[in-house]
């Protein structure tokens, strides 16, 4: 969509940009108790070749413990031994982007000569899957949902790939160019087929995990979201790109090119993430995931829906000030949850309590 | 965690007390058990456990 920055950065990140990433990051690890992840995502990570991968996850592991999580966001395609050992040595695991079965994935991710990408991103993910670090190297798998597939399909396919979980994106969009796939504000199509997907995923007897349901679920037996899109949690994100700026939430710029930017120019050479921490616009931007429209703040579901993500909420005429263009998606699944959890958990509650009979 | 505006509303479908008294054994879908568990046994380790990371990225 909106975004055309990526055009005005290096394709590689530099040593001096690493060693200043690296150097914010001990910094905010000593400022905070809670532990923080490191997503390396791109374009591709994996181009960065091994020598410059290395120099990173090894500067990075430097000052970031184990038990935070590094992880790479992977096309799958440059996925080789040595990539995986480097992984493993360095505590770095490796999630792959696919959309599903070839006709499905290919439709959309291609390579540059316009040819799919399919047969070599299931080339990466067998040497994934037979790593013998694997269990720790495969964290998932990524997909964006395409709404007119067989969600039964879909599902299956990807249990046949051996990953663990899988999430499912919906698409860019906004009030002012709608995703694709939905005809109106008022259409369903992504709430439809997650309905399908979630009536499958509750019967099977030997699942996969499923993000983006699983916060649904657990929202609506009262428990927590771990992402933003759903919940009222809030999660703290900021981007480094690789000439070391800072931006907000890199999701905002598909609405608009700079949507992402902070009004100075930020740079880890010359500023400090904990200032940035601190900082007004950073607490405004990190306050965006709250919904502000009155629609939503007066909505029964939105312990649950969160007013979705807030690239999803833009139209120029309002700014972030309208329910997500995906309200009716949401509404439509979390309602279908909402039944089949009620129909299940009252039966069971019913039939595990005493069975006497009315007090006299 | 930034805790919720007083405009939030909350309206789950089970409340907590309720929730205990599931019997996890009797529920047919391993999705729905796992998940109660989760939330009956919420805390922070519970969600950073999970496999977030990769959850991520969101394009």
């Amino acid at each position: 969509m909106g975004d055309d920055s990526w055009e005005d950065m290096p394709n590689f990140i530099s040593r001096e940009t690493i060693s200043a990433i690296a150097a914010n990051l001990e910094k905010v690890r000593i400022s905070q108790t809670k532990p923080f992840a490191v997503v390396l995502h791109g374009g591709e990570p994996l181009l960065l070749g091994l020598k410059r991968l290395k120099y990173l996850l090894q500067q990075l592991r430097s000052v970031i413990p184990d038990k935070y999580c590094i992880s790479i966001q992977s096309n799958g395609m440059l996925i080789n031994e040595a990539t995986l050992d480097l992984c493993s040595q360095y505590r770095v695991s490796i999630s792959v982007s696919l959309d599903g079965p070839e006709n499905i994935n290919d439709a959309n991710r291609i390579g540059h000569k316009g040819e799919g990408t399919f047969n070599r991103v299931i080339a990466g993910l067998e040497k994934l899957r037979s790593h013998p670090d694997s269990s720790f190297l495969f964290a998932g798998l990524l997909a964006v949902i395409e709404p007119k597939s067989d969600p039964w399909e879909i599902y299956s396919f990807f249990k046949s790939t051996g990953t663990k979980n899988v999430d499912f994106l919906y698409r860019d969009g906004n009030h002012d160019k709608l995703p694709y796939g939905k005809t109106s504000f008022d259409s369903t199509e992504y709430g439809t087929w997650l309905q399908s997907l979630v009536d499958i995923y509750l019967k099977d007897k030997n699942p996969i995990k499923i993000r983006i349901l699983d916060d649904y679920i657990r929202l609506l037996l009262g428990g927590r979201s771990i992402k933003e899109g759903a919940g009222i949690t809030d999660f703290g994100i900021v981007v480094i790109d690789t000439d070391g700026t800072i931006t907000k939430n890199d999701t905002l710029k598909s609405n608009f090119s700079g949507a992402d930017r902070f009004s100075e120019q930020l740079n880890v050479k010359t500023h400090e993430l904990i200032e940035v921490f601190k900082s007004e616009e950073f607490t405004l931007s990190h306050m965006l995931q709250r919904p502000t429209s009155e629609k939503c703040k007066t909505c029964p579901e939105l312990y649950v829906c969160g007013g979705g993500m807030p690239l999803h909420r833009w139209s120029a005429k309002s700014k972030y000030n309208n329910p997500s263009v995906y309200c009716r998606d949401q509404l439509h699944i979390i309602s279908h949850i909402r039944m089949k959890l009620q129909h299940t958990l009252n039966k069971n509650i019913n039939e595990s309590l005493p069975k006497n009979g009315p007090c006299n | 965690m930034i805790q919720p505006s007083p405009h939030f509303r909350f309206d789950t479908s089970v409340p907590n007390e309720q929730l205990a008294e599931i019997n996890i054994d009797e529920i047919d879908s391993p999705v729905l058990s796992r998940l109660i568990e989760e939330v009956r046994n919420d805390s922070e380790s519970t969600v950073y456990n999970y496999d977030r990371v990769h959850n991520r990225h969101n394009r």
